[in-house]
């Protein structure tokens, strides 16, 4: 699941990173590295505390307790010189509305001394901008459009992206997946979301927020092999075995067909244990998983044990 | 430098509507001001006076708008800004405003200060160091202020709204102030704390906010100064004997009273009680003055008296202000005004004549240069004072009123005593004869030795008030006659400087109180 990467090869190092808004802790505790190149997908039910965590990163809001690295640098000290390296792109960002799309290029541009001007060009003409045109005439999936170029335009080192496609139609976001993606080898990409499907295609890395907590955090094909939707026939009904091993989730009964989630699914010795529990099986099915169904399964365990369920190498830390 | 630049020519291409409303409003308040010192009455002048002040008004809120509106531009308020996440430095994103209002503010109206100086007759160059202070003041009473509440506000309208706030809560502590504080008394020195201290909080609530964005900590140090402020002020308000003391030292002995004063002769029917209102009653004494030396005058700032009837009862003001009654070495009479509870007035009436102890906390002025003119028709400049004109065919009624139009760069005169000649005829009367002449004279300016004195014109027009209280040339009833101020008097202009301040404490007996008290409507 984890690979042993050292603190220089990581974009974002978060150690205990808590956030509390007077009595009410929206960050519990976060311990999260993602390594340079990766595209880390941080997905999460609305309310997890995603856009909390991005701002956190950003140095928008500061940590109440623990702290966090990006690109190298504590973000409580991140201002300046190190956006020049940092793309940020969110929903809820408030644009210079009276700005034209050319205004504002023509604004950003002498900030960033890596500023591309060819990448500039293709990027207009890639997202159809209209240069003319003031922001707040845009429609809302050519403001994230002209959001987009002008934080990949400079060919930043980390993009980091709060509900980059929320609310856009398929086209638009497709076009955007794909302008990201162009850029994928030379920089990190750190997204969250709430939507699995849109990430799922293209994402190497997730994590997944719940109530403020980080449930798990791994590469996209760890995950995808760790679960396994599993069905048992047993040939006649029987109550369920009073201890189950830890791993299996949502364990139910329908007549003499026994349903389950592996979280640790681990090829033989995972059917061996089945056939284990269950000596007198007539038929097991393992099933590869979507994400989707992934999240599901973890949501509906309970946070506990799905907290419980995160297991890590060294220092107790997701790493992507 | 660059960052600075690019931001700024940013600021200016979004804000130019902005701008220009700015600059036409500086235009026009320029442009139409001086018609406040201008010769004329008539309803014209009047109506032009009325727009004069309506553009002094609006010059400040200009730069409200202004300052919100270029402050707001990168919003230091809220976590969804756009420019936080870009590589602005906090010191070339503050630097770019700060240059945005050098241009667009602070040039436009030093232009138009200068303007009017030389409108008003004054070289702009040789007031540059009073026009820089000028500017200061400015920046500490009303741009940093403002520019501070726009740091710690997310929009214009939120700023507007905490601006009414300051305004109600200026307005509210000063109500308190009278409500709680009856008898005020002046302090000389109070309004050096206030300024420097706002300057202070206005520019570090500026530098956490642009440095830090920690927008509680800069609106509780912006909240909290202006309080700790009011505080410290109400309760040096309630110590004021200490407050005097402070400020007017204590002589070294009895015999180092600067002059004398003594119950005028017919003093027994000459006391007099004034009611304002219930609470609020006043006694005038009439005195004799003496011993004022040569060259120098008194000005009472503060009187605090104590009252003692026959049988023992004892009554004293706190520390209250006489209001700078000034006293020469010709000076003979004058008349002491003093507050007096109704409670205690009542209760000493009954054991009248009493006796009455005063502290006196005075301010010594000596004469300096005197500048003597025949007063030409039109303009006269007077060195240190400003620059002067009769009001043609204007006449004075009573024995007080104004006589002259005067003008002075960028605060008011010197300290200054006038002496001229008024005459009760025509100012077309050629040489008039002795009796229809009287002495005319009066106090203008202030002790204040700063080159300029915070205002948004650079002009002052300082109030000239002359009197003549004393039977002159055997005219016995100068109230009954218009007198006028005419050119080709003489006239005599002496300015008079701090000397120090001082106290002194001298006991009048036998003062009968009236038990007629009149009232005012």
């Amino acid at each position: 699941m984890s690979t042993t990467i050292t603190s220089g090869d990581l974009a974002i190092d978060t150690h205990n990173l808590t956030k509390s808004f007077g009595q009410t802790e929206v960050l519990h505790e976060i311990n999260l590295a993602v390594s340079e190149g990766a595209i880390y997908a941080l997905v999460g039910p609305n309310g997890a505390g995603k856009t909390t965590m991005i701002k956190l990163l950003m140095n928008i809001l500061r940590p109440t307790t623990g702290g966090a690295e990006v690109l190298g640098v504590g973000t409580q000290r991140l201002a300046g010189e190190v956006f020049n390296r940092i793309g940020y792109v969110s929903e809820n960002q408030e644009m210079p509305e009276a700005m034209t799309v050319g205004a504002l290029m023509n604004f950003m541009r002498p900030f960033y001394p890596r500023w591309d001007r060819r990448l500039e060009r293709e990027l207009v003409r890639q997202f159809d901008l209209p240069l003319e045109r003031k922001l707040k005439h845009l429609s809302r999936g050519m403001r994230m459009k002209a959001a987009f170029a002008i934080s990949l335009a400079y060919r930043p080192k980390l993009i980091v992206l709060d509900e980059p496609f929320t609310g856009l139609d398929p086209l638009v976001r497709d076009e955007l997946i794909e302008s990201l993606l162009e850029r994928a080898a030379e920089t990190t990409i750190f997204l969250s979301s709430h939507d699995l499907a849109e990430i799922e295609s293209f994402a190497s890395h997730v994590g997944y927020m719940e109530e403020g907590r980080m449930l798990f955090s791994e590469e996209m094909t760890v995950l995808a092999n760790r679960f396994r939707e599993v069905s048992i026939t047993l040939p006649a009904p029987a109550p369920l075995p009073p201890k189950l091993p830890s791993a299996w989730m949502l364990t139910e009964t329908v007549d003499c067909v026994v349903r389950f989630v592996h979280s640790e699914y681990r090829g033989e010795a995972s059917e061996r244990e089945a056939a284990t529990v269950f000596p007198g099986a007539r038929d097991v099915a393992w099933e590869a998983m979507p994400l989707r169904s992934i999240f599901l399964a973890i949501a509906k365990t309970g946070r506990t044990q799905n907290h419980a369920m995160r297991t890590t190498a060294g220092d107790g830390r997701p790493e992507a | 430098m660059n960052q600075i630049l690019n931001i700024f020519r940013k600021d200016t291409r979004r804000f130019w509507p902005e701008i220009v409303l700015s600059l036409v409003i500086t235009a026009a308040f320029a442009l139409i001001y001086p018609v406040q010192w201008l010769p004329g009455t008539g309803e014209r002048v009047r109506e032009l006076q009325y727009l004069a002040s309506v553009f002094t008004g609006l010059v400040p809120v200009s730069w409200c708008l202004l300052i919100g509106r270029v402050v707001h531009a990168e919003t230091l308020v809220g976590d969804r800004q756009f420019w936080i996440t870009r590589p602005y430095e906090w010191k070339k994103l503050l630097g770019a405003k700060v240059l945005f209002l050098l241009v667009w503010l602070y040039l436009p109206f030093l232009a138009a200060q200068s303007l009017l100086l030389a409108e008003a007759g004054f070289h702009p160059l040789s007031y540059v160091p009073g026009l820089l202070f000028g500017l200061l003041l400015v920046t500490g009473i009303l741009v940093l202020p403002l520019f501070a509440i726009a740091a710690v506000t997310a929009n214009f309208a939120r700023m507007t709204l905490t601006l009414l706030g300051v305004l109600i809560a200026l307005l509210g502590t000063v109500f308190a102030a009278n409500m709680v504080n009856r008898y005020t008394a002046f302090i000389p020195s109070s309004d050096r704390i206030s300024l420097p201290v706002m300057l202070c909080l206005c520019g570090a609530a500026v530098l956490i906010q642009y440095a830090s964005r920690r927008v509680w900590q800069a609106r509780v140090l912006l909240i909290a100064g202006p309080v700790l402020i009011a505080a410290v002020l109400f309760a040096a308000s309630r110590s004021q004997d200490s407050l005097v003391n402070r400020y007017y030292l204590l002589p070294a002995s009895a015999s180092a009273a600067p002059f004398q004063l003594q119950l005028a002769p017919d003093s027994r029917r000459q006391v007099t009680a004034i009611r304002i209102s219930d609470n609020v009653k006043f006694i005038n004494v009439p005195l004799l003055v003496a011993g004022v030396p040569d060259g120098y005058a008194i000005q009472i700032d503060n009187l605090r008296a104590t009252f003692t009837g026959q049988d023992g009862f004892s009554w004293t003001s706190p520390w209250q202000s006489s209001y700078g009654q000034r006293f020469l070495p010709d000076t003979e009479q004058t008349e002491l005004q003093i507050r007096i509870d109704p409670a205690a007035y009542e209760r000493l009436l009954k054991t009248t004549p009493v006796s009455l102890h005063l502290r006196l906390a005075l301010t010594r002025i000596k004469a300096g240069a005197t500048t003597s003119v025949v007063f030409p028709k039109g303009n006269v400049e007077l060195p240190g004072f400003g620059i002067c004109a009769t009001r043609p065919n204007f006449a004075f009624w009573g024995t007080t009123d104004e006589n002259m139009d005067c003008r002075s760069a960028l605060h008011l005169p010197q300290l200054t005593y006038l002496v001229t000649v008024w005459q009760d005829g025509p100012c077309s009367t050629i040489q008039p004869t002795p009796e229809h002449t009287a002495v005319a004279y009066g106090w203008t300016g202030n002790l204040n030795p700063d080159p300029a004195e915070f205002g948004i014109s650079s002009v002052w027009t300082p109030n000239v008030t002359f009197s003549n209280r004393r039977v002159h040339n055997g005219m016995a009833d100068l109230s009954s006659t218009p007198w006028r101020f005419c050119p080709g008097v003489p006239f005599r202009a002496t300015q008079y400087h701090l000397v120090d301040r001082t106290q002194a404490s001298m006991t009048l007996t036998n003062i009968v109180l009236p038990a007629n008290v009149v009232p005012t409507s």
